[in-house]
């Protein structure tokens, strides 16, 4: 049976390969697609999982951006409101963080042209970050002055190593020292560069600023009545918990997802569209066959069988193309990402589930489209289609 | 009763075309016997293929019945009737019909792998019947590149794989010159006399007729 499939497949062979690379190039957008979403996936969970804090206060204006370590905006509020904070009832520390851009070039990719600088305490780094493991060198300590701790790709992009001191031009003349490289924790931690917080905040004359408090509470159960109270206590700051973060992250991430999945059915349903109608082709091409078949004693169901196994083929062969093409689209849309958008931190990803999603994908576009074409065959008069010519 | 592989009483098949009756098969009382040879005659139109197929069971009468083997076939479900098409009836084509995308072997072999014949008895089967049928050299060739004459010797091969009852032949030799047509005659003469096997033949062909051992001619729907 697979075999007279396989073998009426070969017959119009311009056409059976046109099939399979237009469902291929669908399965293709779709694999490609699909790994954009499921890379930013995977980049955020491991970012928001096992961070500390469980508040974050920030300047007002900045307040909707779901993930204010990444960049700087400019925007400050006074360093005193670490002890108004501290004074709140359930709160049990207070983290203070000064972030900076840091500018190597003119262009805007990130890594290349600029980085994330954070300045942090060393305690930031030990109890909000416990995941961050250093590769070479150590962590942030009391008493560092112009010192650096990088992420992996930081310090891949700029070629650092635990020693390396970045241009004093850049940094108004103060030659930062990197102390420790980060081990990739495959999330935003990645891209970005720790300093003292005193050093960052002198250096940009910021001395009793801060753009990002990080806050822990007590009682967890409480995390939400203490927000309001700091955001009702301290004018133009907004207190955000870790929970509103990761949900505004999780609408821009379904946001994407639904778009990806609303291209990626439009690319199945053409898929489908391809097979059936080469499907529909083929077996009113062999109607005197079918016919014959019939006579000869071959049954409806088999004949049914055999005309989805010739679509499922189809589709199986495709679908694997696909896989594969959707893998090089990816590599492709990562580069593409880097080099145009300047959002290193998005990776697309394809993993063995997007495969197999590909895969079933494929599978189900060949069984769908095999469906309509065989109950049609398996229907047909066969004195007609004996005399069919 | 045994003796009779079909027997078919008032058998008719009615078609309006144009809002026009066309009585194809009307009141037919025909009874073909184990081992018997019949061809049937007749001008274009005059109901011969239509009877063939009523007997072969892939068409259904109007009104009548058909015995096979004593049977009534319209009291048998559709999967009872493919499966005695497939066990029980052997179609020869005028246009041969074989699979363009199998060999000749596999064409005779198809049959079988659908009666669920294990492969190795398949093979032993259908090249034990490419050789008696005169193509020994031919098996692993495809229909298209094999002539007419070599064509419908594999389809009469084919159509004996499952050692039906009954050959149901419509035009076979209408394809072929008629020096081959008379080779292909006598192929079913032998058929009929050393397998035994029961063969009833639509034919133009007189000459194609004369090897049968029972004339009929058809006229407007009946046997006259």
């Amino acid at each position: 049976m697979i075999k007279l499939a396989l073998r009426n497949l070969t017959r119009r062979r311009t056409r059976t390969i046109l099939t399979i690379l237009g469902v291929a190039i669908a399965i293709t957008f779709t694999v490609g697609l699909l790994s954009i979403t499921e890379g930013f996936i995977s980049s955020f969970e491991q970012s928001t999982e096992e961070r500390g804090e469980d508040i974050f206060v920030l300047p007002e204006e900045v307040a909707g951006h779901p993930m204010p370590m990444m960049e700087s905006y400019g925007a400050r509020f006074p360093e005193e409101y670490v002890g108004d904070i501290q004074s709140i009832d359930n709160v049990k520390a207070v983290y203070p963080v000064y972030t900076q851009t840091l500018y190597f070039g003119t262009g805007g990719k990130p890594m290349e042209d600029y980085i994330g600088l954070n300045g942090v305490t060393p305690a930031f780094l030990t109890e909000l970050r416990p995941f961050l493991e250093v590769e070479h060198g150590r962590l942030l300590e009391e008493g560092d002055e112009y010192k650096l701790v990088v992420g992996s790709a930081v310090a891949e992009a700029q070629g650092l190593e635990v020693g390396s001191t970045l241009p004093p031009e850049l940094t108004k003349g103060q030659g930062f020292e990197v102390v420790g490289i980060l081990k990739s924790s495959g999330g935003f931690d990645d891209f970005l560069a720790y300093a003292p917080i005193e050093t960052l905040q002198g250096l940009y004359g910021d001395q009793d600023k801060l753009t990002i408090a990080a806050v822990t509470v007590k009682d967890l159960d409480k995390t939400e009545e203490t927000a309001r109270e700091i955001t009702e206590a301290l004018p133009n700051v907004a207190a955000r918990t870790m929970e509103e973060l990761v949900s505004m992250m999780s609408d821009f991430l379904s946001m994407a997802r639904a778009m990806h999945f609303s291209i990626a059915s439009i690319a199945l349903l053409i898929g489908v569209l391809f097979i059936l109608s080469t499907m529909l082709m083929t077996v009113s091409e062999r109607m005197k066959e079918i016919g014959t078949m019939r006579a000869i004693g071959v049954s409806r169901r088999t004949l049914f069988r055999l005309i989805v196994t010739e679509s499922l083929i189809t589709g199986l062969i495709a679908g694997a193309l696909g896989c594969l093409g959707g893998f090089g689209l990816s590599k492709l849309i990562s580069y593409a990402i880097a080099e145009f958008a300047g959002v290193a931190f998005l990776q697309t990803m394809v993993s063995p589930r997007i495969f197999a999603a590909g895969l079933l994908i494929a599978l189900l576009i060949g069984a769908l489209a095999g469906l309509y074409p065989a109950w049609r065959i398996s229907k047909v008069n066969i004195v007609e289609a004996l005399r069919y010519e | 009763m045994n003796d009779r592989v079909i027997e078919t009483s008032h058998l008719s098949k009615v078609y309006f075309m144009g809002g026009e009756e066309i009585r194809a098969v009307d009141d037919v009382d025909l009874a073909i016997a184990r081992g018997e040879f019949v061809s049937i005659m007749g001008p274009s139109g005059s109901g011969k293929t239509t009877l063939l197929n009523l007997i072969g069971c892939i068409d259904h009468p109007t009104s009548g019945t058909v015995l096979f083997e004593g049977q009534d076939v319209s009291q048998l479900k559709e999967s009872q009737l493919d499966q005695l098409r497939l066990r029980k009836v052997g179609f020869v084509f005028q246009g041969f019909n074989l699979m363009p995308v199998l060999t000749a072997l596999e064409n005779v072999m198809f049959p079988m792998e659908m009666a669920g014949v294990a492969k190795k008895e398949q093979l032993r089967r259908a090249t034990e019947l490419l050789s008696w049928v005169g193509l020994p050299k031919r098996m692993n060739h495809k229909p298209r590149e094999l002539s007419a004459g070599e064509n419908q010797r594999v389809g009469i091969a084919r159509a004996l794989a499952n050692n039906p009852a009954i050959l149901l032949a419509d035009e076979p030799t209408g394809n072929v010159d008629s020096k081959t047509a008379q080779e292909i005659a006598l192929l079913f003469k032998q058929v009929n006399s050393e397998h035994g096997t029961s063969v009833m033949l639509v034919t133009h062909n007189p000459g194609v007729a004369e090897v049968a051992t029972r004339s009929i001619e058809m006229r407007d729907g009946r046997l006259v």
